[in-house]
């Protein structure tokens, strides 16, 4: 898994599965798709361009891990 | 060069120039000059992005009078090589006579047909389909049944030439042969690249993708670092984006967007530990022990310091090496389309070329040249890498992290189209410093349009 913070809102990524990342915000939560589609959770809003960099597509040789550039 | 200019508000953050004033190895002249875009015009009418009727004005008054970057001379070494360049409905081949480089519209003057399909090497150009010929440099070689054609002159049947200049390496074409010379429109330019002359760097790696968007909406989220907070927070621990730089000088412009400093928008001061780790992409749940900055060195200091040794084992120690010239994005775009970025760091071998595809205005072509130094003997181009309109960047793993940052763009671009399709307000707003690339690019833009 792989998890990062948001810098200005504090809202945490995780990456959980190819393509999905939960999302912490203030332990509110949901699941989100790499497009920024609500997939589950209390959570309906996540920011779409951290989730395009976590469960958007990943390079060959870091499918599922997503890092920070 | 002019003497350096403040004449905007600028971010409460750090500035550029007082930021590399704290650099360990001091900057070359050429980054500490400032030379700001006046404040003016900030409404561009939308139909610049969305109408046919711009995109044929385009063709008529820039396209066809312009110096374009057509590709490189590493492309094209040997005698009889030859790439196809295309803008619009145009098509004009770029090719080695042995002797020069020499530009011909791709027209066979028999009945039409494009004369070459792809880029190769040829001995000379034979049309397929009746086979009229011309030589490298573009005279005639030879008329089928020439007795059956009494009216032509073969003194005067060559193939229609285009200008054809080099600057760096790259090859520049301008259908207009009234215009003044390469040199003259690149003004000072040159001056700034002398100390990263492109001309001794090969293409590592080019990929190219059509996009689903007008090119000036792809090539504006190319020019200025406001856009990071929303299209790359991720970037925001370790970014100066906005306290980035703008400059502009005739017919080109640069940004400067400091790495290794917090963005100014954070609303908590980094640690130089964390920022480090910011600058390394270290995720919040990495198990693995991270590695510790040195004692009262810098993250900015560190990296640099490592960068630079990187960087040494390929260009070797005799250029010195500035922490800004390693380490700071320095991209610079040339009117209209061309963005060669300066420095000696990773990402100062991106260029960015943008162009429409074909007759569309709707539809673009974004490349990118990875054009990077090399020791010894000049490595061979990389072939362009072509994706399709829905294919992720990530498809390009020759662009390494960028191919993702890339994707973040992507994801905007084509629905910032859909939007100024659909846009009530008939103008897009441009902030008075941040933005003042894009400005200047809009009143160059405005003047060559109205050209008579």
């Amino acid at each position: 898994m792989v998890q990062l913070k948001h810098p200005i809102s504090n809202v945490i990524f995780t990456v959980i599965s190819k393509g999905l990342c939960e999302v912490d915000d203030n332990n509110i939560k949901g699941v989100f798709d790499g497009e920024g589609r609500h997939v589950s959770g209390e959570l309906k809003y996540a920011d779409p361009e951290m989730l395009v960099w976590l469960a958007g597509p990943q390079l060959p040789d870091e499918e599922g891990e997503g890092n920070n550039g | 060069m002019d003497s350096n200019k403040k004449i905007h508000a600028r971010s409460p953050g750090i500035s550029y120039q007082d930021l590399i004033k704290l650099d360990k190895v001091s900057p070359p002249e050429i980054l500490t000059i400032e030379n700001s875009y006046p404040p003016g015009t900030s409404s561009i009418p939308t139909n610049r992005y969305t109408d046919k009727e711009f995109h044929n004005l385009e063709m008529e008054k820039i396209w066809t009078n312009i110096w374009q970057m057509a590709c490189r001379e590493e492309e094209i070494p040997n005698a009889g090589d030859y790439i196809i360049y295309e803008i619009g409905t145009y098509s004009i081949i770029i090719v080695n006579t042995g002797d020069e480089i020499k530009a011909h519209r791709n027209v066979c003057r028999h009945r039409g047909r494009q004369l070459c399909d792809h880029d190769g090497n040829k001995p000379n150009f034979t049309c397929p389909y009746h086979g009229f010929s011309w030589n490298l440099d573009g005279t005639i070689k030879r008329i089928t049944s020439q007795w059956d054609f009494p009216e032509i002159d073969k003194s005067d049947f060559n193939l229609s030439s285009v200008r054809c200049e080099s600057w760096g390496g790259w090859v520049f074409i301008n259908m207009n042969n009234e215009t003044d010379s390469l040199l003259s429109f690149l003004g000072e330019l040159p001056e700034h690249f002398k100390i990263w002359p492109p001309e001794e760097r090969y293409i590592q790696a080019h990929v190219a993708k059509i996009m689903d968007c007008n090119w000036k909406t792809c090539q504006e989220a190319f020019m200025e670092a406001l856009h990071i907070m929303g299209t790359h927070p991720q970037a925001l621990g370790a970014s100066g984006d906005e306290n980035s730089q703008f400059d502009v000088w005739g017919n080109f412009a640069r940004a400067i967007t400091a790495y290794g400093t917090q963005s100014p928008r954070l609303e908590y001061e980094l640690t130089e530990q964390e920022l480090f780790e910011s600058m390394l992409g270290r995720a919040i749940d990495d198990k693995t022990p991270p590695g510790i900055l040195p004692e009262g060195v810098s993250a900015r200091e560190y990296v640099c310091q490592l960068s630079r040794e990187n960087s040494e084992k390929i260009i070797g120690s005799d250029i010195k090496i500035s922490d800004a010239e390693i380490i700071d994005t320095i991209y610079y775009n040339l009117f209209p389309n061309f963005h060669p970025w300066g420095g000696w760091g990773d990402y100062s071998k991106i260029v960015y070329r943008f162009r429409p595809l074909k007759d569309r205005h709707d539809k673009s072509i974004m490349e990118c040249y990875f054009l990077s130094p090399f020791s010894g003997e000049r490595p061979p181009p990389a072939a362009i890498k072509w994706l399709d309109e829905d294919e992720p960047w990530t498809n390009a793993p020759e662009l390494g992290v960028l191919a993702k940052v890339f994707q973040q763009d992507s994801f905007n671009l084509p629905k910032v189209q859909k939007g100024l399709n659909n846009s009530p307000f008939g103008e897009i707003k441009l902030s008075n410093y941040q933005e003042s690339k894009i400005r200047h690019w809009h009143d160059l833009y405005s003047t060559w349009i109205k050209k008579t």
